[in-house]
């Protein structure tokens, strides 16, 4: 029997927009999908350059992505959790048809396996296994590339693997575990809207104003001026949302608010400029073709790879996740 | 260490809709567990309805790539092939299927390649570039195709002459073509009937030869398919 409480979190969307954190950032979503989607309409009858027509396609597929994500978000916990474990699913499936990983069978399962014991112990609130799904992970790996008795290109495979599990697994499954949280609803939306906005500033910012390279050989369209103009709009917004979830806490001070931003600025730009070596270093622009305009789900969601684990352990440390909810709901706490 | 061998999959960048109908694309996990779930239940099937036999799987090769040629009477035939091959090359086979049957509907393609792992070829002539493209595939990824050489379903049973796309895929190449006849598919399901009947459906293989010392021009493809025509029908029970 799942107790009241966790039934709740999970399925209930009654409480959606109790908390006005929740109210702001959605309603900010959806204002500035109105907004670009007017000004992509009313500039689309000017001009047709490239630059144009790239923004009108990225902002067709924001009018589709955004409900995806907030949706599940603002239904209950459990949809959440299995949109972000659906996001594991596809961001791995991506790195794994971009690196060859792949046509090893085995070694996909095992990462796919594990991808879905980390949503188990997100949904069932056990961050004991949550934590060992790492260890669990690379062993399981290893033993099956062993029982192939094949020792060439060992450690490429394990390596590949056990990286791809921590990415994407992990990485994104810190993200799931803030589902375990009674006001997970309006911190996922922070996070995820401040990384998204972090993208969008830096593209922007880099447009207008950029002339010095960033990284060149990782990602030639980076600028200084991108990135700094990045964390310049994106800090003061999630130091802003960030506050009212704090509130209350050990970390209510204003330096904790404004460490939040600046850790989601640059882990999110770090997690782009991850993606984007791995890009280079496997020859190919785009990890797919799935999302119009953006690339993959990779592509697009690539900053919270990083920004997951780094807000979850940091905003962890303040106010601790899922510490006041049931624990090991599905698999009893004997 | 090693040098690192890992590529890229061949369809990367792809759309869905495109992967699909295209001789590039790779199996995914997905895709194969469907398979290996579906094979196993054809292959029950058919032992039970058509109390399917097997000979001479002793002779396939112990690794990709092979090339298996058979004949074509039916729509079991890709069907009984695919099913009866043993594991170790069965994950890594493509049935080659004609493009403009199986690729021209999204619902009839999606079926045919989570099924039986086909890639399409165009019938229409325009196939060269693909042919090459398998001819290099097959070796280098490794994989194996079975391929069914008439280009087309029998109509009365008997074999027919071979198209020259075979000996393209394998003149000069060091890659197993084993010649195999199916008996009795097309008594179950010939062409021109809807519901396949419970006569029994024999499956020979033959031995294993190499065209690596053909010429991989016009001359070299005619006598391939000759030779393989020759060693196929020689497979048919008298």
């Amino acid at each position: 029997m799942i107790d009241p409480l966790t039934r709740s979190r999970w399925f209930d969307p009654s409480g959606a927009f109790d908390d006005p954190v929740t109210v702001i950032v959605v309603s900010m979503i959806a204002g500035l999908l109105l907004v670009s989607g007017v000004a992509v309409l009313v500039m689309g009858r000017g001009s047709n350059s490239e630059l144009t027509r790239e923004i009108r396609v990225r902002t067709l597929s924001w009018l589709v992505i955004a409900p995806a994500v907030v949706v599940p978000i603002l239904l209950g916990a459990l949809w959440a959790a299995m949109l972000l474990l659906a996001l594991s699913l596809l961001m791995y499936r991506e790195f794994a048809r971009a690196t060859g990983l792949f046509r090893h069978r085995l070694i996909s399962l095992i990462v796919i396996v594990c991808t879905v014991l980390v949503s188990f112990a997100v949904v069932d609130n056990w961050y004991g296994l949550f934590v060992a799904m790492g260890p669990i992970s690379l062993v399981l790996i290893a033993m099956v590339s062993v029982t192939r008795d094949e020792p060439d290109g060992f450690i490429q495979r394990v390596a590949l693997g056990s990286f791809a599990f921590l990415l994407f697994g992990t990485g994104v499954g810190h993200l799931g575990y803030f589902t375990n949280s009674a006001d997970y609803r309006p911190i996922l939306l922070v996070i995820i809207f401040c990384a998204q906005i972090n993208d969008v500033a830096a593209f922007c910012a880099g447009k207008i104003l950029g002339k010095r390279k960033l990284a060149p050989r990782t990602s030639p369209n980076k600028t200084y001026a991108g990135s700094i103009g990045a964390i310049l709009v994106t800090t003061p917004i999630a130091a802003w949302l960030v506050a009212p979830l704090l509130s209350g806490t050990r970390g209510d001070s204003l330096v904790v608010f404004v460490m939040f931003g600046v850790i989601v600025s640059v882990g999110g730009q770090f997690g782009d400029l991850f993606l984007s070596s791995i890009k280079r270093d496997l020859g190919i622009k785009d990890m797919g073709v799935t999302i119009p305009g953006h690339g993959g789900f990779l592509d697009r969601f690539d900053s919270l790879i990083i920004v997951g684990p780094a807000a979850f352990h940091y905003l962890g440390y303040f106010m601790g996740v899922g510490l006041d909810q049931p624990i090991r709901v599905l698999s009893g706490s004997g | 260490m090693k040098d690192w061998r890992y590529k890229s999959a061949q369809d990367l960048g792809m759309g869905e809709r495109e992967r699909l109908g295209s001789a590039r694309r790779e199996t995914g996990l997905f895709a194969h567990l469907v398979q290996r779930v579906a094979n196993t239940l054809v292959r029950r099937a058919l032992a039970a309805y058509n109390g399917l036999r097997i000979e001479g799987l002793e002779r396939l090769p112990d690794a990709p790539p092979m090339l298996l040629c058979a004949n074509h009477t039916s729509h079991l035939d890709a069907l009984i092939l695919a099913s009866v091959l043993p594991s170790r090359l069965r994950g890594s086979t493509y049935v080659i299927s004609a493009g403009d049957v199986f690729f021209t509907k999204i619902h009839r393609a999606i079926f045919t390649t989570m099924m039986l792992n086909t890639l399409p070829i165009s019938r229409s002539g325009a196939g060269r570039h693909a042919l090459r493209l398998m001819r290099t595939r097959l070796v280098d990824e490794p994989c194996n195709y079975i391929l069914f050489p008439e280009g087309k379903r029998s109509r009365d049973g008997e074999l027919h002459a071979f198209k020259p796309g075979i000996g393209m895929l394998c003149a000069g190449s060091p890659c197993a073509v084993v010649p195999c006849w199916i008996e009795g598919a097309f008594a179950s399901l010939p062409p021109f009937a809807k519901l396949p009947k419970p006569s029994h459906i024999c499956v020979r293989f033959g031995e294993p030869a190499s065209y690596e010392d053909r010429p991989n021009t016009k001359r070299g493809w005619i006598e391939i398919g000759e030779d393989l025509e020759q060693r196929i029908g020689s497979l048919r029970p008298v």
